[in-house]
């Protein structure tokens, strides 16, 4: 038996200052894939751009700038702004506020805007095409953060290498996914959304789930939380991932329970 | 004599509604709402009797555009903590409490979707070189820095 030769067709969008790729897994690339491909492509960047055009605090007349200035009409009119709001409202209390929806006074739900498009995005454009015969994967990565599935029965597996905080040209470990999200958070990058505790040695937070909010909501509320914290959080939240510290090493966790404890003293 | 069982029974009664109505607003949306206000009780008596429709905005503003008292619910939205509902409440033209309205079971539910749709995966150690990975998660990339990143090379090397 010969393993399946895959081909991982692939187009980069370029939005809300992070790249996006679309990327298939499939058995045959050939013009009809790359057409389909174009298409979803099209439709994944208009879907990307409305969300930046109603929810980026940056922009005058978005939905988020106009609540920000004290016009309630988005949260009554709006049902994508309702169903943000009460996910960031959501988000917030359950990680006890390591995650947090405000940026200087104001609300600003950036922190979980991506990963709601992303889904958005995934689940109307890229999953109908897993009924195409010559198509076994679908993914949709926004800056590290992505969505994944592949085609019943299939026995391909999505191999996605995890950055080494401390040497982006390295990678620490490999997770195997048929279907779910992962995102990463590291307080290296891009700090403005990430609130750190003083006193936290955490670099990195990966966190693997079936929705790609939740990943990301808890790997930004980690890099907040601190390594100590987020431990308590891993556990009552039954959190599936790793962690990088400084003084520890990587941190494995899955189902809430912390791999290689005994190599820390947490 | 039938007056005064009556009475009893009547007074009875208002208590048992009493006890049910506080039970409802103090303790039972303490466990629902994930934000609450002095609003509350309000919000929660007009709720029944208000549109439950948010899109139908055309009968809630007035003649200088501002919203109408009362209260709004919109659509209930399936999230991956369940379904949710967010719930405003406008007094003097003014915002004076959101509330976002969870279904009973958002936190269970949750966990559940954790255990039951966890992905399956190993993890090992490999070089990015490898043919057996697609995709790099990491702290999220700028476009600068896209340029000479993993990911940009796996997707070069896969076109």
């Amino acid at each position: 038996m010969t393993e399946a030769k895959y081909y991982f067709p692939n187009r980069v969008i370029q939005m809300m200052n992070v790249p996006f790729t679309v990327k298939l897994a499939v058995t045959e690339d050939d013009e009809v894939v790359q057409t389909i491909l174009n298409d979803i492509t099209e439709k994944v960047t208009d879907k990307l751009r409305q969300m930046d055009d109603d929810f980026s605090p940056f922009k005058n007349d978005s939905m988020v700038t106009r609540f920000q200035n004290g016009d309630e009409a988005p949260l009554i009119d709006s049902d994508e702004f309702q169903a943000v709001y009460a996910q960031t409202v959501i988000a917030e209390q359950m990680t006890h506020h390591y995650f947090n929806a405000t940026f200087a006074g104001k609300y600003d739900p950036t922190g979980l805007v991506k990963g709601w498009a992303i889904e958005q995005a995934f689940e109307k454009y890229l999953r109908p095409l897993l009924m195409d015969a010559k198509i076994v994967g679908i993914s949709l990565n926004g800056g590290g953060d992505m969505k994944l599935a592949v085609k019943q029965g299939c026995d391909f597996n999505w191999g996605i290498g995890i950055e080494n905080p401390n040497d982006t040209q390295q990678i620490l470990t490999t997770y195997y996914i048929q279907d779910g999200a992962i995102a990463t958070s590291g307080n290296s990058k891009r700090g403005e959304h990430i609130l750190r505790s003083n006193n936290s040695e955490i670099e990195q937070v990966t966190i693997i789930s079936s929705s790609l909010v939740d990943a990301d909501v808890w790997a930004t509320a980690g890099i907040s939380a601190g390594t100590e914290e987020m431990a308590t959080l891993i556990t009552e939240s039954n959190l599936t991932g790793m962690m990088v510290d400084k003084k520890l090493g990587s941190i494995d966790f899955r189902n809430g329970v912390i791999k290689n404890a005994q190599k820390t003293s947490l | 004599m039938i007056k005064k069982a009556i009475g009893i029974t009547l007074s009875f009664g208002v208590a048992v509604a009493m006890a049910i109505d506080g039970y409802i607003v103090f303790f039972k949306d303490q466990k629902t709402n994930t934000s609450t206000t002095s609003a509350e009780t309000t919000s929660k008596k007009n709720a029944t009797q208000t549109t439950s429709k948010s899109s139908s905005s055309s009968n809630s503003t007035d003649s200088n555009g501002q919203y109408k008292d009362g209260t709004y619910t919109g659509r209930s939205t399936s999230t991956q903590w369940g379904d949710v509902q967010v719930q405003i409440t406008i007094k003097d033209g003014k915002l004076t409490a959101i509330n976002v309205l969870k279904s009973p079971d958002t936190e269970n539910k949750s966990v559940q979707i954790n255990e039951q749709a966890l992905p399956t995966y190993k993890s090992e150690a490999i070089t990015a070189q490898s043919s057996k990975i697609q995709q790099i998660s990491g702290a999220t990339e700028t476009y600068k820095g896209f340029t000479g990143s993993l990911q940009n090379a796996l997707n070069q090397a896969e076109q």
